[in-house]
């Protein structure tokens, strides 16, 4: 006599099937850029301070522009993720891709006399601590 | 075990699972998951081994002194002295304070994974759908870093050093203070 399947075995059949499935034509990405930064950076900034001062205590920042003969200092952290489904089918083919971009940045915006005029910062990706 | 015991058993299992008919077609249906899934993970465990694929990718570009060099530079340096210990810099910027001297080197370093047994059904004499469809059977994970390493030095109107900042990888760059 043929007996039930148990409801262990249902369930594995189940998992492996769907393990199975996620394995269809998935790229999965992520890249990372720059260092993540410390949420409390903006803390050590303060407007007036000299720019050897922001040096010392933020480091070298990852991009220095000069607008208008004022300098800006911004320290930044990327992070990419990236989800690519693709099937095909003869000749016939379905591409589905998601992607997102996130970002920490903090700005720093300096005087013509070289001292904090003001700063901002923005965080995005939670990698940041 | 008596015979009605069996027979009130079979009855059980009946009203759960319906009509002894719709019982017959869930055990082949389980009977014919199991069996896919036995062919796919032979598929799997058998092409793996041809059908992966690795790839590493590392780049270096610009050039920033190490950490040990920076320590040369003491407190009251001059241009000159930045120039001499570390080279000449990448960019420099005047700035309303100083000059702004900048050294970085980025660096990159990407992997990917790739699990694509369908690479390998190619060399099966398999034709079909089913082929069609295993071909689609791909996992690729891809995972990539971007850091620098950069030196910072602001020397002032009187050609001293009078700010300094070093961030290598995998360091936030700040002073300990």
């Amino acid at each position: 006599m043929k007996t039930r399947l148990p409801r262990t075995a249902r369930v594995q059949e189940v998992v492996f099937l769907l393990a199975i499935l996620t394995l269809f034509g998935c790229t999965l990405s992520r890249l990372q850029i720059g260092h993540p930064l410390d949420a409390k950076s903006a803390g050590l900034v303060a407007a007036g301070q000299l720019t050897g001062e922001v040096l010392d205590r933020l480091g070298p920042p990852d991009r220095v522009t000069l607008v208008l003969g004022e300098s800006v200092f911004e320290y930044f952290y990327l992070e990419e993720t990236d989800r690519q489904l693709e099937l095909s089918l003869f000749q016939a083919s379905f591409d589905y891709e998601q992607t997102w971009l996130k970002a920490d940045r903090l700005v720093i915006r300096f005087d013509r006399e070289g001292r904090v005029r003001d700063y901002g910062i923005n965080l995005e990706t939670g990698t940041s601590r | 075990m008596l015979r009605r015991d069996v027979d009130s058993r079979r009855t059980r299992q009946m009203r759960r699972t319906g009509s002894p008919r719709r019982w017959r077609m869930h055990l082949r249906i389980a009977a014919s998951l199991r069996r896919f899934a036995a062919a796919v993970t032979f598929i799997l465990l058998g092409s793996s081994s041809i059908g992966g694929c690795v790839a590493l990718a590392k780049t270096e570009t610009g050039s920033a002194p190490s950490a040990q060099v920076v320590s040369e530079l003491g407190e009251s340096a001059t241009l000159n002295d930045v120039l001499s210990i570390c080279g000449v810099p990448l960019k420099t910027i005047v700035q309303p304070d100083g000059l702004l001297l900048i050294y970085r080197a980025r660096y990159s370093d990407f992997k990917r994974v790739g699990f694509e047994p369908g690479v390998a059904i190619g060399l099966v004499d398999f034709t079909g759908i089913g082929r069609a469809i295993l071909q689609n059977i791909k996992l690729v994970f891809e995972w990539g870093k971007v850091e620098d390493r950069s030196l910072v030095v602001l020397v002032g109107p009187e050609d001293r050093v009078i700010g300094l900042a070093y961030r290598d990888r995998g360091d936030d760059g700040k002073s300990d203070e």
